[in-house]
């Protein structure tokens, strides 16, 4: 892991605790072209709301907004491949990936990225959610790593700069969505046992 | 590819040498009736097999053959009136094609080029008089741009190509249809030995104050959704002579129509596109009144020309917070600080570019956000009246990284390796590097004006500038020298058939030479008058 982002805007470094959250679930063994990094999101959101977002690899466009369609061939299994649809305006159009961990109890996601006509060759990446409590209230931490091929014609820091700035993209409409179903839920009375 | 290249281009030589003579045919004298039916029936063995070509050939000459395709050409004119324009323009493409195709092919299977010289010449010629120079550009661009396998999907698209719906109003129009262009019997000068030499005049273009001469054509093309949209919206307002001209002595001054026309290429969704087209015009005419009264307050100090800076830099500064739901987030966001999506008119990934022309009697002013263009085609230079917004042009990648932005080679230089333009309407995820400020550019008409061309990348990405006036120009006076004598005594409130012809011909060979985008394309014949003669 040569480089780590706060996804989430913050100036600041990553905490203690973000760290040993990476150093256990994001593990990644770049080769020698490759690059990566970690991008950190808090969502004011618990996370059963934000993993019923997250883990549905059949449909990722429910809060990425670069996809506008997701063809997912045969049953949904880890080995699984779904086949991306791109929206214009982007540097590709089709992208075909493979389901490689699906953990229901830690709330760990991992994709790897075998197809497509984009640029991003040997790409994988790892989501997991970690509860945490924002303002008093029930929250997530949602922690994105990738590692990928440095393109030909093209530096690590362009690359990872590239991927970085779709990761974020994506986290963040991940926030606003899974904040958007919170707020349906805050209808229940407050005082509940 | 040096293969190919040399023997496509043999056959111009040849074709020079065919046009010689079929110019010494002019002088051959045929009944009428006789030349009908052999021309029919050579063009028909010509196009089922072009192997009996050779043979005909033997028989008859060239130069006849070439004679009796034209022929043949102006009795579909009588027969089939609008049919005919599309069947020709498919004909003109596919003949292109398969012209380039077949060379190809022969070239490859027996190495010889001798069979296929005689073919492309045939073709070529028979065709020379109409668009003999566009024809070779366009095989010149085919063989340097794309492959020969490239080029079978794209003449396939040209049937499957979708018309998407316009968002064509005036006000004032009473519902009359476009008007359909009529053979006529005057169609039958059409004949050998005919001198046909003609020239346009408009001694009065400047003065006339109707209606614009628009046709306009958008296409799905490759892409699977349409995201692009064009808004035409003549006789729109009033304009006061104190916002065309430096007049601040008469108070009163006259006011006269103003055109508008706009082309609206979407990205990552066609919501940002479809508002523009339903709301820009509007908030731009708020925005004009808006700068005339500071002009009055003012006491009219203000240039005219910062004036409609102004309206059109705020015009697009409301389009793009409207779409971001900047108006929309003051009313109230209950969910806890964070910025809600419910609100806003578009996703924070969907954009467009936005191309605004506004036609008056004296000015043509262009707005650009974008890399869509609008361009000019005065006397015998295309003119782009506006500069594309491209990541790599040193001002706006200067502007990017000052902002803490990069641009980078991804496919194209893009705004993060992302967007490949570097201003568009909407697009919030990338801001502050993507920004909605159009750049405004102000030009005085003049009696050499041809046309004016706005149009999506679809159709940049694979033409000239130069190539686009030409075509349409050219296209333009071929429907009067076909359908004028009759269509100009009833001038159609709707789209002009004539610019809507050349605006449909360049969709088309945008999709010939490859385009891989939506396209969209207005064009406006700025001739008031064609009066086209002609000398028997």
């Amino acid at each position: 892991m040569n480089r780590i982002g706060n996804g989430g805007g913050g100036g600041g470094g990553l905490s203690n605790v973000e760290m040993e959250y990476i150093r256990r679930h994001h593990r990644h063994e770049p080769g020698e072209n490759q690059c990566g990094s970690a991008l950190v999101k808090h969502i004011r959101a618990p996370v059963p709301q934000v993993w019923s977002l997250v883990r549905r690899f059949d449909q990722p466009q429910k809060y990425k907004p670069f996809i506008s369609r997701c063809v997912v061939r045969g049953n949904l299994e880890i080995g699984s491949l779904r086949e991306v649809d791109v929206k214009s305006g982007l540097p590709a159009t089709t992208s075909t990936e493979r389901l490689e961990l699906l953990d229901d109890n830690e709330h760990i996601l991992s994709i790897r990225i075998i197809g497509g006509d984009h640029r991003l060759r040997n790409y994988s990446s790892i989501m997991s959610l970690h509860p945490e409590i924002i303002d008093g209230r029930p929250g997530t931490l949602v922690i994105e790593s990738f590692v990928v091929d440095v393109p030909e014609g093209n530096t690590k820091d362009e690359t990872c700069y590239f991927v970085e700035a779709l990761i974020k993209c994506n986290l963040k409409s991940l926030a606003d969505v899974s904040e958007g179903l919170a707020v349906q839920d805050c209808t229940e009375p407050i005082d509940r046992i | 590819m040096e293969e190919i290249s040399s023997s496509v281009a043999v056959p111009f030589t040849l074709g020079v040498g065919n046009l010689i003579q079929k110019e010494s045919a002019v002088t051959t004298h045929m009944e009428i009736t006789g030349l009908k039916l052999m021309a029919n029936t050579a063009a028909a063995a010509l196009m089922l097999n072009p192997a009996v070509e050779c043979l005909k050939e033997n028989q008859v000459g060239a130069a006849l053959v070439s004679e009796m395709v034209i022929e043949c050409e102006s009795n579909w004119v009588l027969n089939e009136g609008l049919n005919q324009a599309r069947k020709e323009d498919e004909l003109m493409l596919a003949v292109d094609f398969q012209c380039l195709h077949s060379s190809s092919s022969q070239s490859v299977a027996n190495g010889k080029s001798d069979p296929c010289r005689e073919e492309a010449a045939l073709w070529k010629s028979s065709f020379s008089e109409i668009d003999s120079p566009i024809i070779i550009k366009v095989d010149d661009d085919v063989d340097g741009k794309s492959g020969i396998s490239k080029l079978c999907p794209s003449t396939k698209l040209v049937e499957d190509t979708v018309c998407f719906a316009m968002d064509i109003t005036n006000e004032d129009q009473s519902g009359s249809d476009e008007s359909d262009p009529r053979p006529s019997a005057v169609l039958l000068d059409q004949l050998p030995g005919e001198n046909k030499t003609w020239r346009t005049s408009n001694p009065n273009a400047l003065k006339l104050n109707s209606g614009p001469l628009w046709g306009c054509s958008s296409i799905c093309g490759m892409r699977q959704e349409m995201e692009d949209a064009i808004s035409v919206r003549p006789q729109l307002f009033q304009v006061s002579s104190q916002m065309l001209i430096n007049d601040h002595v008469n108070e009163n001054g006259k006011q006269s129509l103003a055109h508008f026309f706009a082309v609206y290429d979407g990205h990552g969704g066609l919501q940002v596109a479809n508002y523009c087209q339903e709301r820009l015009h509007s908030t731009l005419i708020e925005e004009i009144e808006t700068a005339q009264s500071s002009s009055a307050e003012t006491n009219g100090r203000d240039d005219w020309q910062d004036q409609w800076k102004k309206a059109f830099i705020n015009c697009f500064q409301k389009m793009d917070d409207e779409v971001g739901g900047i108006g929309a987030s003051n009313k109230g966001n209950n969910s806890g600080g964070s910025e809600s999506n419910i609100e806003t008119v578009a996703p924070e990934t969907a954009g467009s570019t936005a191309a605004v022309a506004i036609l008056s009697q004296t000015h043509i002013i262009v707005a650009n956000c974008g890399d869509s263009r609008t361009v000019l085609y005065r006397g015998k230079e295309a003119m782009p009246l506006s500069s594309d917004h491209k990541p790599n042009r040193e001002d706006e990648r200067a502007r990017i990284e000052a902002a803490g932005g990069r641009v980078i080679h991804w496919k194209g230089y893009r705004v993060l390796g992302v967007l490949a333009m570097s201003r568009s309407i909407g697009d919030r995820y990338l801001k502050p590097w993507i920004i909605p400020e159009p750049e405004v550019n102000i030009v005085r008409r003049e009696k050499n004006d041809q046309c004016l061309i706005l149009a999506s990348d679809g159709l940049w990405d694979v033409m000239t500038n130069e190539e686009a006036c030409e075509v349409a120009k050219k296209r333009i006076l071929l429907w009067h020298k076909k359908y004028g004598d009759n269509g100009t005594t009833g001038r159609s409130e709707g789209a002009d058939p004539a610019a809507q012809s050349a605006a449909e011909y360049l969709t088309k060979l945008a999709i010939h030479r490859g385009s891989q985008d939506n396209i969209s394309v207005i064009v406006i014949d700025l001739k008031a008058q064609r009066k086209i003669k002609r000398k028997p």
